[in-house]
């Protein structure tokens, strides 16, 4: 018979899709170890929570004064942030659930390294701007100004829309963040993983066993040690998806490129049917979910630690092995690849993309250059 | 631009080809623009893309790779894998607003002394017209 | 935890304090970068004291690692790495950056200068920071030498190895050692022969236990590192055994081709089987042999074409046509009625008219024929197993031959009342006479070979009933004998015959009535006869109506051009008075009360290509027309005889041939083989011929061993394209016509219209062979041969050698003077290269030592020397000075002096070199005692007038042009690197420069050592040089390897690449990119792993790994890195 306050959760989603949220709901098959031990607190999709019912009263934790609604003094054991931050509200909700949190988790490619939204650095309208005050807002820009965005204030201080930032950002680009689940949805064995062993330490860690399998020795580690893993860590592999792809892998010799559509399922790996699979330089722990069924992997973990660049590693892998050595040839296959930035940074341009500085802050002004481990992780060797 | 800017150009150069034509060009006095920073390398197939992009991330303004001519490098065939990402490597390059001439490609043998001297000072006037480098595409 | 740094700058003097301000950069290091603990400058870091300042620091301060600014690490690394390295400190902590060649020798400005140098110290400094102590790893040395190339260099070379007591293996592409210094006379400036100071030194090469000479052998691949080399050779035969050959020379007589001697630099001519010279080395005979001739790899049946062909040029007829029987049983018929693919792919045909091969041979026959004779290779001993063949075809018959002379008792079956097949009944007697065949038949039969003729099989006999007579195994070779219907309306009408119907039935009659002695009775044709078919058995057919007194008509849907019926059948058909209707295709055969009376047909028009290549004809509608016919042939082509062939009860293809297995013939039934047109389809007679040979192997191999016919080594095949040297060899002779029978001649009567090649017209033919293969195998000096030392059936060999060390000694080739048209190399005979030059003053040469002028043999009075002729001309792509031709002009204008005192000898010179110990004194000998006048220019033209050559240059010091008349020009062709250079530096991983010389380590320091270790250079493979310097260099190469030998094992660089198996994914990406196949996959741990004995380090395989688990030590993907933040970080 527990006596102590449940653990109080709280669930935010910013730019993004919902989906890493819903993945959280159908996280319902654990409800049992949830009952009356955790609960949604504050959860604007699924509880339609508002910041309105949070005062900024801080510091004073609930848990030894019960109490059922939400007051001003709520403080969360578990902040999940899904989403990246592309406006000013989601930036002040990051910063709000960080002061109101004990444990803030970066949760989905989004929140993890900028996500989709970020290939917003790609507008071309951007170009020749020095960075600071550009608005990230795609499409051309005489259209945006009509934007409803723009001038809705005027119409009604009601309709007033958060004002958009001038980088698309990642949670841990804004505020420091304890632990992170990537993936486009994070798989939810590793958000069970992260949340049952963030929460409910040192029980019987039986169902988690695969998961911590593929997790870090260090993560894997504390989970089965039950205690809290390191601050920082990645919910997720260290090697790259080949580790744990199930295909065949023979020799690579990449002469034209294919699209799913083109490809016939061989067993083969998918990169030496001329599928361009991201699994090569893409962290593991999905279990290679996509490439099992011939798809392609997209990237959606972001890089394995040790790559330095992902771009520049794709390009690497993919063009040794193009299987000529005339020059003429070469270039033909090397113009048949089309969007390879929207491609290999597709969910990390903010974080990982080298050339793309990192460490330009809000206002565009640099805080420091980047260390030689570049966007995260080192450099290998 | 102005003449008084100083580009600064990274150069990978193959330890049995175009360093020692390099090398050759420093005997025989040929004049070059002080512009270059050479880092030397057994083979250019030795060159990851990363290195590139580390090197334009880190402020340089161009690159240079160099190697055996085709058919004779010391190892066999690696200069002909640095042809292929230097392909794709420079597709990424322009895509993501790079222009073209920042980032080249080149075979110098041992013999072509003068040939590096002329691609040194050629690239940095080259470089020295289009500027700065950073990032056109991406807002950063 | 941060690494204590010493960084030290040096001035070398002014080379570098002059342009970089060393102190500014050593005090601002110091003050910026943490980690440097001390910071030195100092006037000669190289020198000692400098050298003392590292060990000191270290020693003292307790440094970690150092970074050495100075020179080009290629200068002097080695020395700072020894110097920390006595310090105490692993070499590999050491860092160089070069700021002298790469900074201060080649900027102008100080400021940036100096900047420049800061930023490439500080990349330095950081790239240090991560360096990790190293030791290569120790491997032992395989203590036996490979060396390339059998000239002074390389003989130098291998006896000084072989000398100290080590294995040597010579690889010489050539047939003999010695190189070029063989082909020289005298040597300067000694005037030393050449010969008696060279071939010492080759027999004892050859004498010596600890060497071992592979000749006509060349390098394929080397795998594997100094000191434990793997070394792939490919031999190609000499077909004469050195350890029977006694040297006689009697081969040499019986020979009958001659071929340019490319060791008299085509000043005479040589035999395939020959010795270049009595003191060569192997001093035993050997024969050249380029590849199987294109005619008899064409040859379905592979009959030696060159062989016989030639034999016949020489007059000996019985040895051709043995040869031919090797082959092919049925020389007259077979020379009557091929399709000689031979003749189309004969290389006398780029030139002028392909010889008439299939003539020649039937020649050959009906000589045979004539004398009543039968040549044919020896019958073996008898043997008991017994035979039947089914068929008495073409295919039959020749297993039949085959086996019988292998010694089996053979019996043939055949269904008709003849033997013969299709050659006998679907071949009319105008076109191949049926005595002649009869004939050989008969022949046959002389070997023991039994016909059963009227017996059909699956009837008459079984498989069951004869192998319970005791056959062990069965041929089976019914042929093809069904026409083709044409799937119209009133096909079966009287008066439809099937062409090979016809063409039997005639046959058939005829032999009857043959018998009985009077005419034959004509068969059921009428007066108008349509011929439906465009292939020969429609001419054919065409033919024997005409012959049989119709009107023939022959109908073909497509045009002319697409008949496949030869040419010279139509042609003769349409002499004959055949119409030909061309695209035109039968709809109907009409017919009243069950005769015909005419045929309906369509008019066709030619669309698209079908998959043979041929335009498909498209009927036009409504064009159809009637013509009177009261016989109609089609002769549409041939089908199996299905209903027999299933009764066999052996697998049949979908369309209705025997399955057989293509290398054996052996059908699904145990024992029982099949060939011919039962098995190919509508194939060729010589086709057949090769189907009952290889039949005949098989049945052999099975009966005899229980196995198949093994699979015999392909010879490599000649060069298809026509050599220059090819179409010299040629002797002009025209092509011989075959006569005809007059086409009056030809109506009503069956004879012969082909009359055949007379003897001379045989003869010539034979002549006009270019013998492309070089040694044709007529097997003459086989016969002449006493101890029986010639084998032809030797085929190439690979060997695979293991060697601790490689020396490279392939020597130099001889600049190909016809670059310069203008000096007429090539068209006039007297003027020659000085490679030449020395074969005439060698007495072992082609005039015994004297210099004759080749034109008419007599003794020159003036000759000119060219100098330069391919050397110093930057036209010609030849930069460099081949450094010799000077000194060899003087010399040999000295010899040609002597030879005749009052000869004059002038010298177009640029400049004279005469580098070298007695050179100068030689030259100016040259110049006074033999009053050579040397002219300084180059020669802008040589022309022939009147009985003179005469030479216009211009005389650059006076400035005048001048002119000199000369019996005699020599021209000093420069030394140029050997043609096939490129595949010895694939072979061996070697580096050239742009004219093709191997690139040494160090043009100063290591000018025998290669970048790869273990290999060495010698001789002038690396560059031009003359002899002594050659014989140095292989000693000094020799010395190399034997410091390898003497250190007994040897320490492996350690920057090797090392996989993180970690981080390896097992992708595979990496391994399909090493040149070395040093990436391998591990099945058991699913990591990619690199076996450090191959990998040579070129970080290949880690710029590719896409989660860089992969670094080459010593320049590891975070070294680089922070080499270049700390180079832009200033």
């Amino acid at each position: 018979m527990r006596t102590k306050k449940p653990f109080q959760i709280a669930v935010y989603g910013t730019a993004g899709c919902r989906a890493c949220e819903n993945n959280i709901i159908d996280l319902h098959y654990q409800v049992n170890s949830f009952a009356g031990r955790a609960e949604f607190k504050f959860w604007p999709y699924l509880l339609g929570s508002s910041f309105d019912d949070i005062g900024d009263d801080l510091g004073k934790d609930l848990r030894e004064d019960p109490g059922d609604n939400i007051g001003e003094n709520e403080r969360f054991d578990l902040a999940v942030f899904a989403g990246s931050v592309r406006n000013e509200a989601d930036a002040e909700a990051a910063r709000t659930l960080r002061e109101k949190s004990d444990i803030l988790l970066a949760c989905g490619a989004c929140a993890a390294l900028g996500g989709l939204p970020g290939l917003a650095h790609l507008n071309p309208d951007l170009k020749g701007s020095s960075g600071e005050g550009s608005d990230l807002c795609s499409g051309d820009r005489d259209n945006a100004q009509e934007n409803v965005q723009d001038n809705a204030e005027e119409l009604d201080p009601a309709l007033a829309l958060p004002k958009k930032r001038t980088r698309v950002q990642a949670l841990s680009q804004v505020v420091p963040v304890d632990y992170t689940v990537p993936g486009c949805p994070p798989t939810q064995n590793l958000l069970w993983a992260a949340i049952s062993s963030i929460l409910f330490r040192g029980e019987p860690t039986g169902r988690l066993s695969y998961v911590v399998s593929r997790l870090p020795e260090a993560v894997s580690c504390a989970i089965l040690a039950g205690e809290l893993p390191e601050k920082g860590i990645t919910f997720a592999g260290d090697k790259a998806v080949c580790a744990t792809c199930s295909r065949a892998k023979e020799e690579k010799r990449f002469s034209k490129g294919k699209r799913v559509y083109e490809s016939s399922e061989t067993g083969r790996c998918l990169l030496e049917q001329g599928l361009i699979c991201q699994g090569i330089t893409t962290r593991e722990g999905c279990g290679g979910l996509c490439t099992g069924v011939g798809l392609p992997c997209r990237g959606c973990f972001g890089k394995a630690d040790a790559v330095y660049d992902p771009g520049a590693k794709m390009v690497s892998a993919i063009s040794s092995t193009f299987d000529t050595d005339n020059a003429a040839t070469v270039k033909a296959i090397a113009d048949s690849f089309i969007d390879m930035t929207g491609t290999f940074y597709r969910y990390g341009l903010p974080t990982q993309c080298a050339l793309l500085d990192q460490n330009l802050t809000e206002k565009g002004q640099r805080n420091g250059r980047s260390g030689q481990n570049g966007p995260s992780g080192p450099s290998g060797g | 631009m102005t003449t008084d800017y100083e580009p600064k150009i990274i150069a990978f150069l193959c330890n049995w080809c175009s360093y020692v034509a390099a090398d050759a060009a420093g005997v025989s006095r040929f004049v070059q623009l002080p512009n270059v920073r050479v880092i030397r390398v057994f083979c250019s197939g030795m060159v990851d893309p990363g290195y590139v992009i580390k090197a334009f991330a880190e402020g340089a303004d161009a690159v240079l790779v160099a190697g055996c001519h085709p058919g004779d490098c010391h190892y066999i065939s690696g200069n002909i894998k640095a042809m292929r990402r230097a392909a794709l490597l420079d597709r990424l390059l322009t895509e993501m607003g790079m222009e073209k001439g920042r980032f080249r490609l080149e075979w110098i043998a041992a013999s072509e002394s003068p040939k590096y001297a002329e691609v040194i000072n050629e690239m940095t006037r080259s470089v020295q017209k289009l500027g700065p480098f950073r990032v056109q595409r991406c807002a950063g | 935890m941060s690494k204590k740094i010493g960084v030290y700058v040096c001035q070398c003097g002014t080379n570098i304090g002059g342009k970089v301000d060393v102190a500014k950069i050593a005090e601002e290091i110091e003050t910026e970068m943490g980690d440097v603990v001390v910071c030195r400058h100092y006037k000669y870091m190289c020198s000692e004291p400098g050298q003392k300042l590292i060990r000191d620091d270290i020693a003292e301060l307790g440094l970690d690692c150092v970074v050495e600014a100075s020179c080009s690490p290629k200068m002097h690394e080695p020395t700072f790495k020894n110097a920390v390295a006595q310090a105490g400190m692993n070499p590999y902590m050491f860092e160089m950056v070069n700021i002298r060649e790469h900074c201060s020798w080649i900027s102008e400005n100080p400021d940036l200068a100096t900047k420049k140098a800061k930023d490439l110290v500080r990349g330095g400094i950081a790239r240090v920071a991560h360096h990790k102590p190293l030791t290569g790893t120790r491997k032992p040395v395989t203590p036996s030498a490979l060396v390339v190339g059998g000239g002074i260099a390389g003989i130098t070379a291998a006896l000084k190895i072989a000398k100290a007591g080590y294995k040597v293996y010579m690889v010489e592409k050539e047939e003999i050692v010695g190189g070029r210094m063989a082909q020289f006379d005298k040597t300067f400036p000694t005037l030393d022969c050449a010969g008696c100071t060279l071939t010492p030194k080759t027999s004892e090469v050859g004498r010596h236990p600890n060497i071992e000479i592979l000749t006509k052998a060349e390098v394929t691949g080397v795998s594997g590192f100094v000191g434990n080399f793997k070394v792939k050779v490919r031999q190609q035969p000499r077909y004469v055994s050195e350890e029977k050959c006694t040297g006689c020379g009697d081969c040499q007589g019986v020979c009958p081709i001659d071929v340019v001697s490319g060791f008299e630099v085509g000043l005479s001519t040589r035999h395939p089987i020959s010795r270049p010279f009595p003191q060569a080395i192997p001093n035993t005979f050997s024969i050249i042999r380029s590849g199987q001739p294109p005619c008899q790899s064409a040859c379905p049946a592979g009959v030696n074409v060159v062989g016989y062909m030639n034999l016949t040029g020489m007059g000996k007829y019985d040895e051709a046509l043995a040869m031919v029987r090797e082959r092919m049983p049925f020389a007259a018929s077979c020379g009557r009625i091929c399709f000689h693919p031979c003749e189309g792919v004969c290389k006398r045909g780029q030139l002028d008219d392909p010889l008439a091969i299939c003539h020649t041979k039937r020649f050959l026959g009906d000589r045979e024929l004539a004398m009543n004779t039968f040549s044919h290779p020896p019958v073996k001993d008898g043997r008991a197993e017994k035979v039947a063949i089914v068929g008495a075809g073409p295919a039959g018959l020749s297993a039949a031959y085959y086996l019988a002379l292998e010694g089996y008792p053979v019996t043939v079956y055949e269904k008709l009342s003849v033997a013969g097949g299709m050659l006998m009944v679907g071949i009319p007697e105008y076109r191949l006479p049926k005595q002649i065949l009869s004939a050989e038949i008969e022949n046959l039969k002389t070997l023991g070979v039994e016909i059963r003729t009227g017996v059909t099989f699956g009837k008459d006999v079984t498989f069951e009933s004869l192998e319970s007579e005791g056959y062990g195994s069965f041929f089976i070779a019914t042929g093809l004998h069904k026409s083709l219907s044409l799937r119209i309306e009133g096909e079966e009408t009287q008066g439809v015959i099937g062409g090979t119907d016809l063409l039997r039935d005639v046959v058939l009659e005829q032999v009857k009535a043959g018998e009985a002695g009077k005419e034959p009775p004509s068969p059921a044709i009428g007066k108008r006869v349509v011929v439906i078919g465009g292939g020969n058995v429609a001419i054919d057919c065409a033919r024997t109506c005409a012959r049989l007194g119709s009107e023939v008509v022959l109908l073909y849907r497509r045009t002319r051009a697409e008949m496949p019926a030869w040419d010279i059948e139509v042609d003769e058909a349409e002499k004959e008075g055949v119409r030909f209707e061309f695209l035109a295709a039968p709809t109907k055969v009409i017919s009243e009360n069950g005769k015909v009376t005419g045929l309906e047909y369509l008019r066709m028009e030619l669309g698209a290509p079908d998959d043979s290549g041929r335009r498909r004809p498209v009927p036009m509608e409504g064009s159809e027309r009637v013509m009177d016919a009261d016989t109609v042939i089609p002769a549409i082509g041939q089908a199996p005889d299905t209903s027999f062939l299933e009764g066999l009860g052996l697998d049949v293809e979908r369309w209705g041939t025997i399955r057989t297995e293509e290398e054996t013939l052996v059908t699904s039934r145990p024992g029982v083989f099949a060939g011919g047109d039962c098995t190919l389809g509508a194939a060729s007679f010589v086709e057949a011929v090769a189907h009952g040979r290889m039949a005949a192997e098989s049945i052999h191999h099975y009966l005899a061993h229980g196995g198949l016919r093994p699979v015999k080594p392909v010879e490599r095949s000649v060069p298809e394209e026509l050599t220059q040297e090819e179409r010299d060899r040629a002797r002009p002779i025209q092509k011989q016509r075959m006569p005809h029978l007059s086409v009056e001649k030809r109506g009503g009567n069956f004879h012969e219209v082909e009359l055949g090649f007379t003897q001379e017209m045989a003869r010539a033919e034979g002549e006009r062979c270019l013998s492309c293969s070089l040694c044709c195998q007529c097997g003459e000096c086989v016969k002449k041969c006493g101890p029986g030392a010639i084998d032809l059936t030797e085929t190439e060999k690979i060997r695979e050698i293991d060697v601790g060390a490689i020396v490279v000694a392939t020597g130099i080739d001889i600049f190909d003077a016809k670059k310069y048209p203008e000096y007429g190399f090539g068209r006039y005979p007297d003027v020659i290269t000085n490679l030449q030059f020395e074969r005439l003053c060698n007495s072992s040469g082609p005039t015994g030592g004297k210099v004759l002028k080749p034109s008419d043999g007599t003794v020159p009075k003036s000759i000119v020397f060219v100098q330069c002729v391919g050397s110093r001309d930057r036209a010609k792509g030849n930069e460099y000075c081949s450094k010799v031709c000077c000194m060899i002009s003087a010399k040999q204008l000295s010899i040609f002096k002597h030879f005749s005192p009052d000869g004059q000898a002038y010298v177009f010179y640029i400049d004279n070199r005469a580098g070298g110990k007695g050179y100068e004194e030689f030259l100016r000998r040259a110049i006074e005692e033999d009053g050579a006048r040397y002219i300084r220019g180059r020669v802008a033209k040589i022309f022939q007038e009147r009985d003179k050559l005469v030479v216009r240059g211009e005389d650059s010091l006076a400035g005048v042009p001048v002119e000199v008349e000369a019996d005699m020009v020599v021209l000093a062709t420069g030394l140029t690197a050997q043609a096939d250079y490129m595949t010895v530096a694939r072979a061996l991983n070697l580096s050239t420069d742009r004219y093709g010389f191997f690139i040494e380590s160090h043009p100063k320091l290591g000018p025998v050592e290669t970048s790869l270790s273990g290999i060495y250079l010698a001789g002038g493979a690396q560059g031009p040089k003359d002899i002594p310097e050659s014989v140095a260099q292989g000693g000094a190469a020799a010395a190399e390897a034997l410091s390898l030998f003497g250190m007994g094992e040897v320490e492996v660089e350690p920057t090797v690449a090392i996989v993180d198996s970690v981080r390896c994914t097992g992708c595979r990406t990496c391994v399909g990119l090493c040149a070395y196949t040093a990436v391998s996959f591990d099945e058991f741990t699913k990591t990619a792993s690199i076996n450090e004995a191959l990998c040579q380090g070129c970080g290949t395989c880690a710029a590719a790994c896409p989660v860089a688990a992969i670094g080459v030590q010593h320049y590891t993907p975070d070294q680089v890195m922070a080499q270049i933040e700390g180079i832009l970080g200033g």
